[in-house]
């Protein structure tokens, strides 16, 4: 199976050391991480009505 | 676009249940309605394992968690294709962090964090300048200097990353700092249960103490949860307050790479057209923290149910915080690389080593002279 850069190890990828993240930038990961616990807490409260 | 996000979701799914797995391994299956007790209660049922591991070395989920995700990480070779899902582990902490807002109310956020700002500030101030002169001194050059005294001040390696182009380090900078910073690290998550044990700090004293003194933020989070790990009906005081420390510090991080900017780009006498206000602090502002405060609105207008004691939806949400920050931190332990840690070395090893030691032990003889038992 072909591999792509991200399914590298963090250690392998572009031979130098970075904090590996699945997203372009860290601003898009806080997105990420808003929408979701949006969406975690509507359906929290949607499971508790 | 989509299908690249939906092949990235795809792909992702193996690596997330396989940290899953591990975290189900050492907590238990009690909330999923899995007949599994989780391995901390064996070894907790046990009168020895439960006497040395569990009470004094503190050996309990979470860090159960990490050790079997470093050495997972390092001695089984894991085919390639895993990694994108293990690669997400950030993005459960910070899922973790903002659920966690549920916890405080805004007259605990003004309380702890009044205190938190003050302290704060005062040691990315002191530790800043230690290791910039610390650095002039042993002649380590300002570039590298700058990205270890974020890394040491502010939050370890997100710190290093975000200065590293702001002050143009070489990669070798860069290396060198986040293989000290993440030694530091992981002997912290260690170490600081076990010393705030034998010189019993309370939970509140201990937050302080970690939340001050630990580099980064998963650290800050792994240590308060292997002290006191609480419950779902009484949540973990370590964690409540060394988590507003650790928010407190990460606010200032934007701050602390505009400085370093410029104090470098002086003593290097580089061209400073390009570090601005937008640059140096808005693109740097940890955004996910707005969640954390939209939590804690909620839970102060009470639109979560009652806190005290807790309705089922804030119990369902510290729950689910527990879990993410189980696969987050389980996540975190299979990216520390051995090969990484052995990369420390050099004059950044011992100007980050003196710094972050310093700043720890500084830290706790303020705790154990001025932080109150309760907060």
């Amino acid at each position: 199976m072909k591999q792509t850069p991200e399914d590298l190890p963090p250690k392998k990828r572009h031979g130098e050391t970075q904090l590996f993240t699945p997203f372009a930038t860290e601003r898009m990961e806080d997105y990420a991480a808003l929408t979701l616990s949006l969406l975690i807490v509507l359906i929290v409260l949607m499971l508790h009505q | 676009m989509l299908n690249d996000r939906a092949s990235f979701i795809f792909k992702a799914i193996p690596g997330i249940l396989l940290m899953f797995a591990i975290a189900l391994f050492t907590m238990g299956g009690q909330d999923l309605g899995i007949p599994w007790p989780g391995l901390e209660a064996y070894l907790r049922a046990h009168p020895v394992t439960g006497k040395i591991l569990v009470d004094v070395l503190r050996f309990n989920y979470i860090l159960l968690s990490i050790i079997i995700g470093m050495l997972v990480g390092n001695l089984v070779p894991l085919p390639g294709w895993i990694w994108a899902g293990i690669s997400t582990s950030r993005l459960f902490i910070k899922l973790g962090v903002i659920l966690l807002g549920s916890l405080y109310s805004f007259t605990d956020v003004a309380r702890l964090g009044l205190t938190a700002i003050l302290l704060v500030l005062a040691f990315i101030i002191i530790t800043l300048t230690f290791t910039l002169w610390l650095g002039k001194k042993t002649g380590l050059e300002p570039a590298s200097a700058a990205v270890l005294a974020a890394g040491t001040a502010v939050c370890g390696i997100s710190a290093i990353i975000a200065t590293a182009p702001a002050v143009r380090a070489k990669t070798a900078d860069v290396v060198f700092s986040i293989g000290t910073i993440l030694s530091f690290g992981v002997a912290s998550i260690f170490l600081f249960p076990l010393v705030g044990n034998l010189l019993h700090l309370t939970p509140h004293q201990f937050g302080v103490w970690a939340g001050t003194g630990i580099l980064s933020s998963g650290q800050v989070l792994a240590a308060c949860l292997i002290f006191d790990p609480g419950t779902t009906s009484h949540a973990s005081v370590s964690l409540k307050t060394g988590e507003i420390y650790n928010l407190t510090r990460v606010l200032f991080l934007p701050f602390v790479v505009l400085a370093l900017a410029v104090v470098s780009s002086r003593s290097a006498r580089l061209p400073d057209e390009h570090i601005t206000v937008h640059t140096g602090l808005w693109s740097k502002f940890p955004v996910f923290v707005l969640g954390f405060l939209v939590m804690v609105f909620l839970t102060s207008l009470g639109l979560l149910g009652p806190t005290s004691p807790p309705s089922a939806e804030l119990i369902t949400i510290r729950k689910l915080y527990n879990w993410f920050f189980a696969i987050g931190l389980t996540g975190l332990g299979m990216q520390i690389s051995f090969s990484e840690l052995r990369r420390a070395g050099g004059k950044p090893l011992l100007v980050g080593t003196a710094a972050a030691l310093g700043k720890a032990v500084l830290a706790l003889l303020v705790v154990l002279l001025f932080v109150p038992e309760k907060p």
